[in-house]
């Protein structure tokens, strides 16, 4: 029970890491661009809430299942992109910036043994990661 | 690295590339042309002035460009210039084309973030 408490911290920390590493570096290298952090941690946050449904249901690790979420989630920003975000253009920019949010998800969960506990994880993390890109898209 | 691995690292450097090339794109530096501008249209995005969109119209091609480069060209203007070339010229008068902070600033993030997925790839399983 300890090693499997630690384990979740430490992977916790490894994903959150790495997420706030990536915005990090999007917020610094494009300064004046602070919605693509947001397509970015949007991207991440929904794949993760996506993710959260297959860690329920199965007990391998993900692999080909994560692939096959990370092409639905693709597909399902390319529509958001083209229909609600669509304000001037559809912008490839944004899409393959939401998509590379969408890969560091699936790349944090895909080689984890799925269980309730990291499907409840994976949904508190992906809440708060959509509430960031929420906010660096419309602040 | 097992195959499902691999292939989210590859679609993750496909994208990663895809957003130098096309933040580099809209600069016009690897873009051929030898048409007049029909129009230089601004469409307005979230954040305006920051994020707005210039769309070129040039012969029969609309290219999104980068908004500074948008300002000096105007409708009826005579493009003329080699791909991969610096040199673009506005109705016989020379610019020389220059990349975007979008461009520069993909040029940094991409790669790290390349690495972050493949170093979360690479981080130890939680064991069973």
């Amino acid at each position: 029970m300890r090693t499997d408490r630690f384990s979740t911290a430490y992977m916790t920390l490894v994903w959150a890491g790495s997420f706030m590493a990536s915005v990090a570096v999007l917020r610094l290298a494009l300064s004046d661009r602070s919605d693509y952090a947001g397509h970015f941690a949007a991207g991440f946050g929904a794949t993760l809430l996506l993710l959260a449904v297959p860690l329920i249901l199965t007990r391998k690790p993900l692999g080909w299942i994560a692939v096959g979420v990370l092409f639905t989630a693709i597909a399902l920003g390319a529509m958001a992109e083209q229909t609600a975000f669509r304000l001037a253009i559809f912008d490839p920019v944004d899409f393959a910036t939401q998509s590379l949010g969408a890969c560091l998800a699936c790349a944090c969960v895909m080689r984890q043994k799925p269980s309730i506990h990291l499907a409840i994880l994976v949904v508190i993390i992906g809440f708060i990661t959509l509430g960031v890109g929420s906010h660096y898209a419309f602040a | 690295m097992r195959l499902p691995s691999l292939i989210v690292l590859a679609v993750a450097a496909a994208l990663a590339i895809a957003n130098v090339y096309t933040t580099l794109h809209r600069s016009l530096i690897p873009v051929s042309l030898n048409d007049r501008i029909g129009k230089v249209e601004v469409r307005l995005e979230k954040h305006i002035g920051i994020d707005d969109v210039s769309l070129l119209h040039a012969g029969d091609r609309v290219i999104h460009i980068d908004n500074k480069l948008a300002k000096k060209l105007d409708k009826g203007d005579w493009l003329r210039k080699g791909r991969w070339s610096r040199k673009l010229e506005v109705s016989g008068k020379k610019i020389t084309l220059g990349t975007s902070s979008d461009f520069k600033g993909m040029l940094v993030a991409m790669p790290i973030i390349l690495a972050l997925v493949l170093m979360a790839l690479y981080f130890p399983r939680r064991s069973a």
